[in-house]
């Protein structure tokens, strides 16, 4: 028996030093659901905690829905993201949890002046999670977004970044899913240029201001965040995304570009395209677009310098055909995909040309020349930055248009033939 | 090494630490071949031989006593007072004797069946035979009863029936009353017409046949009929004399099921005896009677087929419940504590049932069942871990449909001991396994309670548990009711009083629900112990001591035994599984009993059991 009692003693302490501590009611929690950095002067920089307010989303039983803001801001400057937690202790009650962060926004400030000191280490604590998302702030700071994120739908602000960032693919490829920690990975590997998403505070005042006209033949323009014509509901918005060249903001990549590298890297599952009508140009046809297989690159180094043929098979189902013009009919259907297939190979070429300029390449092109190599070491040792801004890049594009939608086949307006 | 006080302590440590087995006579473990079963090839044909002898001395023996008798006649000059009987004595030896002819003779001995055997003309001979199939003295279920038949001259005869499947009335009345008391004149000599007029004469039940060979005998008796042996006939005559217990029996009051029988025991040793005869027809399902208490003598009944159960367990069985000492054993359950192993988990070493159905399908897997008088509750050993997940429908439903639910028990039994604790680990420790909306959510429903969350489970839980027993003592219908409507209130207000959040009301009720879908109630009760157990763990330890918990569960689980087989086979030690663990398979794919249990006949149907599905259809031919 004092054998037994023993053991158990033994195991018991065992057990209790060995397990988890620092346990902690649910009341004794601040959560913190989203943070913002931004630069601050002398070197430090501001932090935003954006903490939950359990209270508030849980409503009196019976009552349904809860009342009052779910959500509250709080900046502090401090010289580093660590002291900065330890300052909000300051304020508030209760043992800030990070572990429930959903998005780091980073001011567009900050993230030109280069964020790979201050970001690079965030990964060793166990609360910062990789699968937080990361957004770059486009023209503003990453507090006013953070203050300026109201949800018309969510009741959280980061069930809206979360839903945003889920539905990225479908809802035409015009922003990127972008996890932290693919984001810190492409800061450290060879070859690959990290990206993050941009979010901008649109004023909502319908004003129109395009970065860039329509490629022709495509109809529609395009935009940035805080320029895109919208009226009421979040200020918030997600578009484009922020290129990255050695840890600082070097550019961006508009809706439109953005789609591009979305198909390119094979993260775009369907969006429409308006598109002129080959026949009739005053007029616009509607495709929903779909990729109909994973690009295929092939590589080669051809005198010294890199070369990369792309190729994409796109797959379009005809929404609606403003002209009329019966493009269900083979010779026509060929021309109407010879014009899209066009507008991609143009548009994807855009798209390369511009991330070459800033050395930085967004789609990864690097990790299918590692066949060439032996070694991740003889791998490494090229330098990726030049050989991307100099490698020969061929796009080709194919489309096949599937289906024409609910209807078989079209007939004109009654009264006009 | 010099000795100091770290050496001396580490010694003592060393000492009270490292594994000493007990110092117990060796616990009792079932082996893989049983002693008593499969006698060597080499003494076989002596058997045989020795078993031809036997026959030809007992022959002898009577011819002997024939002859003493005839000379004894003679010489007292009654001869023509016993000529008749004399005579009758003398076809028969003469019959008896044609039948010890040594080629027929040779072909009985060696027929292993002994069920294959004709009807022999004498008694004695008969006697032997019915004793070894029924395993006779052991088997106090079949009644042999010896009579003379009163005409003149007498005739001896022997009865055999069941006892729980005959109706004692029907033996009376209709055949020892008219044999031995109305049964007056002469009788036939002879085989074929003594065996028709007794049939015709003597014998007044409704039903009356002669059969010729032990294997109809065997059916007829088990389903309850009587039949008489004549000496001097190779015929024996089967008198209906069917009663056994059926409904009316009552139902199950616990262990409910929407198909299969419906009977439960009783509170009467032999009706329950009767009902597993009546769900298990086989000569060779053995009734034995072993009396415990020294104040209050209680029959126990220890059932087994002999013909499969293996016989060291059987063996086993029977000397715990006759070697412990106690004044009074008033319930199954509390022999139970007597006769069963200890360990450290409180687990139910034997499957507990009021089914009769259930203790004979376990019966025909080779186990033992142990049936205490007075108790409604019959034991069967040895089972394991698996079987309290089981229910008596089980095998009555589709293969998909029975496993849906069989799934459902072991994730209820997951959910009962461990959600709770998994709920206070990952509130307390490890916040960030959840959704964020759901860790926002429970910590706004706890936002206005005042208490730490492992009170309010603590709290809930005791609550439930004392709801619980309530509406067990709570007398008749209102039990239930007031069971449910004190739940529902209890929890509405003490949500609305901020005593306790919603969700913790969520999870005791369900935690409470899926503890009561398990079929065994001890099973459910150890499920329902270890909840809190592990609940504390989880409490300062997070998911490590939740997880130590489980492993503690685990190991101390497969350290167990039920009289003699491991607890956790066919998973704990490995054997060959049997489609019945925790998903069953069709009916068709039981081809082999439990390895574990290691019977004497482990095969219990061919491979191809559906022998119909290969033949044509009646009235079709081959192409």
């Amino acid at each position: 028996m004092p054998r037994l009692i023993l053991g158990i003693f033994l195991l018991l302490t065992a057990l209790l030093l060995a397990g988890c501590n620092g346990s902690r009611e649910t009341d004794e929690i601040a959560y913190i659901t989203a943070v913002g950095i931004d630069s601050a002067p002398e070197g430090k920089i501001k932090v935003s905690y954006r903490i939950a307010q359990p209270a508030a989303l849980a409503g009196e039983a019976g009552k349904g829905g809860g009342g009052g803001r779910t959500t509250e801001v709080l900046g502090i400057v401090a010289p580093s993201l660590a002291i900065a937690r330890d300052e909000l202790g300051a304020s508030v009650a209760r043992v800030p949890n990070l572990a429930h962060i959903k998005a780091i926004v980073i001011g567009e400030d900050l993230a030109r002046q280069g964020l790979g000191d201050s970001l690079g280490p965030l990964m060793r604590f166990r609360e910062f999670r990789g699968s937080m998302f990361i957004l770059v702030a486009k023209g503003t700071t990453a507090e006013q977004v953070l203050r300026q994120n109201k949800p018309i739908i969510e009741k959280l602000p980061s069930r809206f970044v979360e839903g945003m960032m889920e539905n990225a693919s479908v809802t035409g490829g015009y922003h990127m899913q972008t996890f932290f920690h693919h984001f810190y990975l492409r800061l450290k590997a060879a070859g690959g240029a990290p990206i993050a998403t941009l979010i901008g505070v649109n004023p909502l005042t319908e004003e129109d201001q395009p970065s860039a006209g329509p490629t022709s033949p495509e109809k529609s323009y395009e935009y940035l965040p805080e320029k895109l014509p919208r009226t009421a509901g979040n200020p918030a918005t997600l578009l484009g995304v922020a290129i990255f060249y050695h840890g600082s903001m070097v550019g961006v990549l508009t809706d439109e570009e953005t789609r591009m590298l979305s198909i390119l890297v094979n993260e775009f599952e369907r969006g429409f395209i308006t598109i002129e009508d080959p026949l009739e140009p005053s007029r616009g046809i509607n495709v929903l677009m779909r990729p109909g297989s994973s690009p295929r690159i092939d590589t080669a180094f051809v005198d010294g310098r890199a070369v990369v043929r792309i190729h994409i098979l796109m797959e379009g189902e005809v929404t609606s055909i403003g002209s009329g013009i019966n493009y269900e009919d083979g010779e026509y259907r060929t021309l109407l995909e010879n014009q899209i297939s066009q507008l991609f190979e143009l548009e994807m070429t855009q798209m390369l040309r511009h991330t070459q300029e800033v050395n930085a390449d967004v789609a990864n092109l690097s990790k299918y020349f590692r066949p060439h190599f032996a070694r991740y070491q003889d791998f490494r040792s090229i330098d990726w930055d030049n050989l991307y801004s100099q490698m020969d890049i061929q796009v080709e594009v194919e489309t096949k248009i599937r289906r024409f939608g609910l209807m078989r086949n079209t007939a004109p307006l009654r009264g006009k033939e | 090494m010099e000795e100091t006080l770290f050496s001396k302590i580490g010694v003592f440590l060393n000492r009270m630490l490292v594994f000493q087995p007990p110092k117990l006579p060796s616990r009792f473990v079932l082996e893989e071949k049983s002693r008593n079963d499969s006698p060597s090839q080499a003494e076989d044909p002596l058997k045989k031989a020795l078993a031809e002898l036997e026959a030809l001395i007992r022959y002898g023996r009577r011819l002997q006593a024939t002859l003493e008798k005839t000379r004894a006649a003679l010489q007292g000059n009654r001869w023509d007072d016993e000529r008749k009987v004399l005579r009758a004595e003398y076809t028969a030896l003469e019959k008896q004797r044609q039948e010890l002819n040594p080629l027929v003779l040779a072909y009985d001995v060696q027929t292993d069946n002994a069920g294959e055997r004709p009807v022999s003309t004498s008694l004695t001979e008969n006697r032997r035979l019915v004793e070894a199939l029924y395993r006779l003295p052991v088997n106090k279920d079949l009644i042999v009863r010896d009579l003379t038949i009163g005409t003149a001259p007498p005739l001896k005869a022997m009865l055999i029936y069941l006892e729980g499947l005959t109706d004692g009335k029907i033996v009376g009345l209709m055949i020892l009353q008219p044999l031995m008391l109305l049964s007056q004149g002469k009788r036939k000599a002879t085989g074929d017409a003594l065996i028709r007029q007794v049939m015709e004469e003597l014998l007044p039940g409704n039903q009356v046949q002669p059969v010729g060979n032990f294997q109809d005998i065997q059916d007829r008796v088990n389903s309850g009929d009587t039949v008489v042996f004549l000496d001097g006939a190779a015929e024996a005559l089967v008198v209906e004399t069917k009663g056994w217990e059926h409904r009316g029996v009552g139902r199950p009051a616990i262990e409910q099921s929407i198909r299969g029988s419906q009977a439960a025991f009783a509170e009467n040793l032999r009706v329950n005896t009767g009902l597993i005869r009546t769900m298990l027809r086989s000569s060779d399902l053995v009734t034995e009677m072993v009396p415990v208490g020294t104040r209050s003598r209680v029959n126990c009944a220890i059932m087994y087929l002999e013909s499969v159960a293996n016989a060291d367990l059987v063996a086993e069985v029977k000397r715990r419940v006759s070697g412990f000492s106690t004044d009074y054993v008033d319930d199954s359950g509390f022999l139970e504590q007597f006769i069963e192993d200890k360990f450290i988990l409180p687990l139910p070493q034997s499957l507990s049932t009021e089914r009769p159905d259930r203790v004979a399908s376990h019966l025909s897997e080779g186990r033992v069942a142990i049936i205490t008088e007075g108790s409604p509750f019959a034991l069967v050993v040895p089972v394991t871990f698996f079987t309290f997940f089981h229910s008596a429908e089980d095998f009555s439903l589709n293969p998909i449909a029975a496993n849906f639910l069989r799934l459902l028990r072991v994730l209820g039994t997951f959910i009962s001991i461990m959600l709770p604790a998994l709920y206070i680990a990952i509130t307390y420790f490890h916040q960030e396994a959840l959704p964020t909306e759901l860790a926002l959510a429970i910590a706004g429903a706890r936002e206005d309670v005042p208490f730490p969350a492992i009170f309010e489970v603590i709290m809930m839980e005791l609550s439930f548990e004392l709801i619980r027993e309530a509406g067990v003592r709570i007398p008749g219908v209102l039990g239930s009711t007031i069971g449910i409507v004190g739940a529902i209130i209890l929890g509405q207000a003490a949500v609305s009083a901020h005593i306790v959040s919603p969700i913790i009301v969520i999870l005791v009720a369900i935690t409470g629900l899926a503890s009561s879908i398990i079929p065994e109630y001890r099973m459910a009760l150890f499920a329902r112990l270890s909840r809190f157990a592990l609940l504390l763990l989880a409490t300062f330890t997070g998911l490590v001591g939740l997880a130590s918990g489980v492993l503690t569960i685990v190991v101390g689980l497969c350290s167990m035994k039920s009289y003699g087989v491991p607890y956790m086979a066919p998973i704990g030690p490995k054997v060959v599984p049997t489609l019945d663990v925790v998903v069953r398979g069709s009916a068709e794919r039981r081809e082999r009993r439990p390895d574990s249990l290691n019977t004497k006949d482990p095969t219990r149907q061919p491979y191809v059991s559906r022998e119909w599905a290969r033949k044509l259809p009646t009235g079709e031919e081959e192409k």
